[in-house]
Parts: structure tokens; C-alpha cells; sequence
């Protein structure tokens, strides 16, 4: 991995005696958008402030562009932070916010401040150079942190959920603003957050964290596509999970039992035994409600139940159908296909059983 | 009986509760000024009832045979301006200010070292900073005279040691002064600096942003850390440089009088020369001096007590 920028090799992270981190292996190209996605307390700051130099790992080998940085401390490594409260001091304006890291490299003076002012350009804050930082409002206060951190030109920039404290709106704005900085600098970001759509709708590669070990590091679709675990699988957008356990099979297929239903899938997909026990993903969008009379066809499953709820989403329909006494399947439909049915009916749903993850259980 | 619309009720509703918010406001403002009689009855008769005596008398003139004369005169402030008294005000601000920095310089690191020390030693460390103030400063001050006398602890276990063959002349000198003002100012000093270190230091986000930005554990001491525990040095200088300003015994006891502070002079215009009209205009100065320094403190300080909160 020669165009690796940032090695975690088997990284671990105990505090006294509750491990946070454990065996981490990432390898982050030079340019790539990463974000560090999972649930709060699952590890992912840490990582962050493990790369930043804030904490120290337990063990394992954090890397460089090759150079082992395990000993060096923060104020020596090549990487900025933006900070999740912005953490701006507020004994100085926007100016000398952004010019600190600058002075203390001892920058000659003039060069400080045309840095500044691109920085500032880059952020679109230039009226702003004399404010005080208390003034500002998050957005911007947000804004003048990226800059402190991005005129350093590091050669990674870490964000510690800078969006959590905005609005909706204006994170959505400073979303589409972050990819647009990333791309005009063209440096490694390496992005803290919980929100799954904002992990996705950003990101070159998302790493999933749960409970501190690294569940599935690959590009969006992927992810979504095909999550390696059923918390990565339940964790991105909404899925269905239903334990089965495999029964028998003919030449080509396997049966399948479900506490409700059953089913058989291609054996050419699924690496499984007879007597197994799986647990089956299938997004919503996936499924299809149909009625009952027009379900015989050929392979697919057939599931019937209980129309209980419709709840509409926009342009979509998520209908729910109960299909045993503790399961209740979702079903993504558009509006027009949704129209005329009613809560109490009896539907079939079905679904292509090539859009179905299998994990054994 | 008849007009009496839906409007009606409601507006005689309304202006009936008002009338219930405005007794309860009032009978709690009412409280209020009950329980501030006792403070504000002793405030009026022992402070602000003296200090406009002293206003008054400082506008009077000296009696012929001492006391006081109740004729109008401007000439007991005239008389600030003679270069007797001119040299015992800067004398004592001179000394105040001195004091104030070396309490701080010292100071600092101790309050630092309290802010980061674990529960158990910080608890060890504020109890070593409050004992003092279980003791009088005047008994406190005799046990430091008795400390560097010529036949005290310190001369006779430096004798022992052959450090020195002849005893230290310590006391009765203007180091002794220092001294002994410096002791007795320094945990005022130590405790709003570390109310303010360790309310910053509860924040590490600033320092790590300092650390993040380049700057070693030293750069980010005095770039972050020194400037956001701004509110903590002045309030800790003003607790140490107004009473020291005003300070009495201390330059009595321990400089054995060779050293005149403004609070000594004052002193010795009631006490020795008889002059109280003169003393009187003279403390009225050293409280001008005293609000002037708060003010312009408080002016210089604004921003930083503003951005810490």
C-alpha cells in the first residue's frame, strides 16, 4: 500500500479497563474522503483523536505516509483538527484564529496574512477577518474553524462531528460546502459522525465502528449493497432481518424456514449447511406487495400477513405488514403502486432473492 | 347585568390576576429588603457613616493646640502634593506592585499545580492554602518576626549548619517588609488563580487546539492558557494590591517602623502628630488611587472577563 497516507495497524485503545478500540486495520489513501461512521460510544472519536495524537494507543502501529507516529505528539504530526465544539479561542479575533498555527511556524508576516485571506476566501468569510469569534454564529464560527485548520495545509484533515451542532438546514449547506473544500484542497479528510446518510452522502469510503471494532470499511453503495454484518446492514438506511435456519436442498437451491415462512435460494450465492442458523436482510425497497392470487411465480418467496400501518415518506409509502405473532416486515412502495389499500387487509409481499444478504448467525 | 358580554368576563379576569402577580412581586421584593436591613443598617453606621466623617474632616482645618478647627479649607489636599507626602504614596505603590508580581509569579504555578493534582492532593493542597486564615494576621506576623529574628529558628539552624557565622540580619529591614507581605497576601492570590485555571483547564479543547495548531506544551501555555486566566490575575492582583496599598502593621512590625507606607503616615497623622484633618484628606486620596486602579484594571480587563464566560 505505497499511496497510503494513514496505516492503522492492529490499533487498540484501552482506558483502564473498558476497551474502546480493539485490532483496528484501516489503510486511507492520499485524497480520500473517509468518514468514521457509528453509534455514540462506539469508538470512533477516539480513532480520530488516536491519528491527531491526543490519545495514545494501547497498542498497535499508527502510520504516516509511512513513517510510524505512535511516539511523535500532537503539536509535531502533519495533521489538523476541526474541532466539535469548534473549540475557537476566544481571547482572539477570526484573523488571528486562523493565523495561529502560521505564527507559531514562524511564518514571515506578510505570508501569514495572504494565507489567511485565501483561507478565509476558501470558506467564504472574508468579511469577517476582524470579528470576534464570540459574535459569530455557529455556521461561521464552524466556517473559521476549517479555515484555522486547512491554512496549515496538513496533509490530513480530521473532523470531529463538526456538523452536530448546526440546524438541518445549514448542515445540509455546510455538507455540500465540506465536499466542495475537499475538493478544491484536494487533501485526506477523515470525517467523525454518527448520521448514516451524512457518512453516505459524503463519503469516498465509510468505516463502520461498532462497538469498537472496524465492521466494514468500503465505499457508500457497497456498504449498502452488501454489508458484511447484520449491524452494518441495520445501521445503513432500514432493512428487514429475519432469522432463519437452513433445511435441505435440492441440486441447485436451498430450502430455508423462517418462524413464519419459507423459501429457497440459489446454492450458487450461498456458501451455507443444512442445520445452520442465518439471518436474512431485505431493504424495504426491495419488497413488493402483491395480491394474493398473481404469487406463483417461479422461485421467489411469497409471505403473507396483516396490512398494520401505512406511513407516507415524501413521493413513498412504507407499509407495514405483521407476518407472525413477533415479526412485522417493512415495505418501501412508490405512492401510485401504495394507492387503494387498507389497514386490516390481507397482502402477499415477495422479493427477488438476489437483493436478500444472508450472515450466519 | 345585560352588557355583560363574553369580553367582559375576561376583562374583569384579567386585570384580577395581575393584581395577585403584583402583591406576590411585591411581598417578594418586600422579603428582599427585609432581609438587606441588617447588612445595609451595619454598612450605613460602621462604613459609609465614618468615611463621610473623614470627607467632612478633610475639609476642615487643624486646631491650634491639635484637633480639630470646623473651618473650611482647601489646604490638607494642597498639602498632598509636598514631596514628603508624595514620596510615602509612591513608596507604597512601588511596594504594592512589587508585591503584587511576586505573588504572582509565585503563585501561579501553585495554583496550576492544584488545578491538575488528583482529588485527594487538590483537597491536601486548598487546605494548606486555607489554614492561614484560622490564625490573625497580627499573631501570624509575630511568628514570622520570631522566625528571622537574630536569635530566631532560621539564624540559629544556619549557625548550626555553618552556613553563616554571624546571624542574619533579616528583621527590622526592608526585605522583612516584603516578607511578611508577600506571606500574608499570597492565598489571595492563590485562589481566584486557581478557580480560573481549573474552570479553563475543564475545557482541554482550547489546549488541544493549541497542540493541533503546532504549538508546544510552553507556546500553548502562553498563548491559550495564560491569556483565557486573565479574570483570575485580576482579581487575584487586586486582592493582593489594594490592602497592600493600605497595609499598616506589617511595614510596623517587621521594618520596625523604617519603613513608611501611606498606611502608616495616615496612621501617624490620628495617632502621634494630632493632624486630623490632614489624615483625613489622605485617606480620601488613597481611596481615589485605589477606585482609579480598579477602574482602569476593570477597563483593561473587560474583554477577557467577557470571553472566558
Amino acid at each position: 500500500m505505497h499511496d497510503s497516507i494513514i496505516e492503522l495497524q492492529n490499533v487498540t485503545k484501552t482506558f483502564e479497563s473498558n476497551t474502546v478500540v480493539k485490532d483496528v486495520n484501516m489503510s486511507i489513501r492520499a485524497g480520500e474522503f473517509v468518514t468514521l461512521l457509528g453509534p455514540s460510544g462506539s469508538g470512533k472519536t477516539t480513532i480520530l483523536r488516536m491519528i491527531a495524537g491526543f490519545e495514545k494507543p494501547t497498542a498497535g502501529r499508527i502510520a504516516i505516509s509511512g513513517a510510524e507516529i505512535n511516539d511523535v505528539p500532537a503539536h509535531r504530526r502533519p495533521v489538523n483538527t476541526v474541532f466539535q465544539q469548534y473549540a475557537l479561542f476566544p481571547h482572539l479575533n477570526v484573523f488571528d484564529n486562523i493565523a495561529f498555527g502560521l505564527r507559531v511556524k514562524k511564518y514571515p508576516r506578510n505570508d501569514i496574512e495572504k494565507r489567511v485571506k485565501a483561507a478565509l476566501a476558501m470558506v467564504r468569510m472574508e468579511p469577517y477577518i476582524k470579528a470576534k469569534v464570540r459574535k459569530l454564529s455557529g455556521g461561521q464560527q464552524q466556517r473559521v474553524a476549517i479555515a484555522r485548520a486547512i491554512v496549515n495545509e496538513p496533509k490530513v484533515l480530521l473532523l470531529d462531528e463538526p456538523l452536530g451542532a448546526l440546524d438541518m438546514k445549514l448542515r445540509r449547506e455546510m455538507q455540500l460546502e465540506l465536499k466542495r473544500i475537499h475538493r478544491d484542497v484536494g487533501i485526506t479528510f477523515i470525517y467523525v459522525t454518527h448520521d448514516q446518510e451524512e457518512a453516505m452522502a459524503m463519503s469516498d469510503r465509510v468505516a463502520v465502528i461498532h462497538s469498537g471494532h472496524l465492521a466494514q470499511f468500503a465505499p457508500p453503495e457497497e456498504i449498502y449493497s452488501q454489508p458484511s454484518t447484520p449491524f452494518v446492514a441495520g445501521f445503513i438506511g432500514e432493512t428487514n432481518l429475519i432469522e432463519a435456519i437452513v433445511n435441505d436442498g435440492d441440486t441447485s437451491h436451498w430450502r430455508l424456514s423462517t418462524e413464519s415462512f419459507s423459501l429457497t435460494v440459489s446454492k450458487r450465492n450461498h456458501d451455507i449447511r443444512p442445520g445452520e442458523r442465518v439471518t436474512l436482510s431485505i431493504r424495504p425497497e426491495s419488497m413488493r406487495v402483491v395480491a394474493h392470487a398473481q404469487t406463483q411465480e417461479s422461485r421467489q418467496p411469497v409471505v403473507t400477513g396483516t396490512l398494520t400501518e401505512r406511513v407516507f415518506v415524501g413521493a413513498m409509502v412504507k407499509t407495514f405488514v405483521r407476518i407472525g405473532p413477533e415479526t412485522v416486515l417493512q415495505c418501501l412502495e412508490t405512492a401510485v403502486a401504495a394507492q387503494g389499500r387498507r389497514i386490516g387487509e390481507e397482502v402477499a409481499l415477495t422479493w427477488n432473492c438476489d437483493h436478500m444478504v444472508m450472515f450466519p448467525t | 347585568m345585560e352588557l355583560r358580554s363574553h369580553g367582559d368576563v375576561s376583562d374583569v379576569n384579567q386585570p384580577r390576576r395581575s393584581i395577585m402577580q403584583h402583591l406576590k412581586l411585591h411581598r417578594a421584593n418586600w422579603m428582599m429588603w427585609m432581609l438587606l436591613i441588617p447588612v445595609a443598617g451595619w454598612m450605613i453606621v460602621f462604613f459609609a457613616f465614618p468615611q463621610l466623617l473623614m470627607l467632612f474632616i478633610s475639609f476642615m482645618s487643624q486646631g491650634e493646640y491639635g484637633g480639630i478647627a470646623y473651618q473650611f479649607t482647601l489646604d490638607n489636599y494642597i498639602q498632598m502634593f509636598s514631596p514628603v507626602f508624595l514620596n510615602v504614596i509612591w513608596t507604597s505603590v512601588e511596594f504594592s506592585f512589587i508585591v503584587t508580581v511576586l505573588c504572582l509569579v509565585v503563585a501561579y504555578p501553585f495554583a496550576y499545580a492544584i488545578a491538575t493534582a488528583s482529588p485527594r492532593r487538590r483537597l491536601f493542597l486548598l487546605f494548606l492554602v486555607i489554614i492561614p486564615f484560622w490564625t490573625s494576621q497580627l499573631i501570624r506576623t509575630f511568628a514570622l518576626m520570631f522566625l528571622i529574628n537574630t536569635s530566631g529558628l532560621l539564624n540559629t539552624v544556619l549557625l548550626q549548619l555553618h552556613v553563616i557565622t554571624q546571624p542574619l540580619n533579616l528583621l527590622y529591614t526592608p526585605f522583612a517588609v516584603y516578607l511578611g507581605q508577600f506571606y500574608a497576601m499570597l492565598p489571595y492570590m492563590i485562589l481566584p488563580l486557581y478557580a480560573s485555571i481549573q474552570s479553563h483547564l475543564e475545557r482541554p479543547e482550547f489546549l488541544e487546539a493549541a497542540q493541533d495548531l503546532g504549538a508546544n506544551p510552553a507556546k500553548a501555555f502562553w498563548t491559550v492558557t495564560l491569556p483565557l486566566t486573565t479574570s483570575g490575575i485580576a482579581v487575584g492582583s487586586m486582592l493582593v494590591f489594594i490592602p497592600t496599598l493600605a497595609t499598616f502593621f506589617i511595614p510596623l512590625l517587621m521594618g520596625g517602623g523604617k519603613m513608611e507606607m501611606v498606611g502608616n503616615f495616615i496612621g501617624n497623622q490620628f495617632l502621634s502628630s494630632d493632624n486630623w484633618p490632614f489624615g483625613a484628606s489622605a485617606s480620601v486620596g488613597v481611596i481615589a488611587i485605589t477606585l482609579v486602579l480598579i477602574a482602569l484594571m476593570f477597563r483593561f480587563m473587560k474583554n477577557a472577563f467577557l470571553e472566558e464566560s
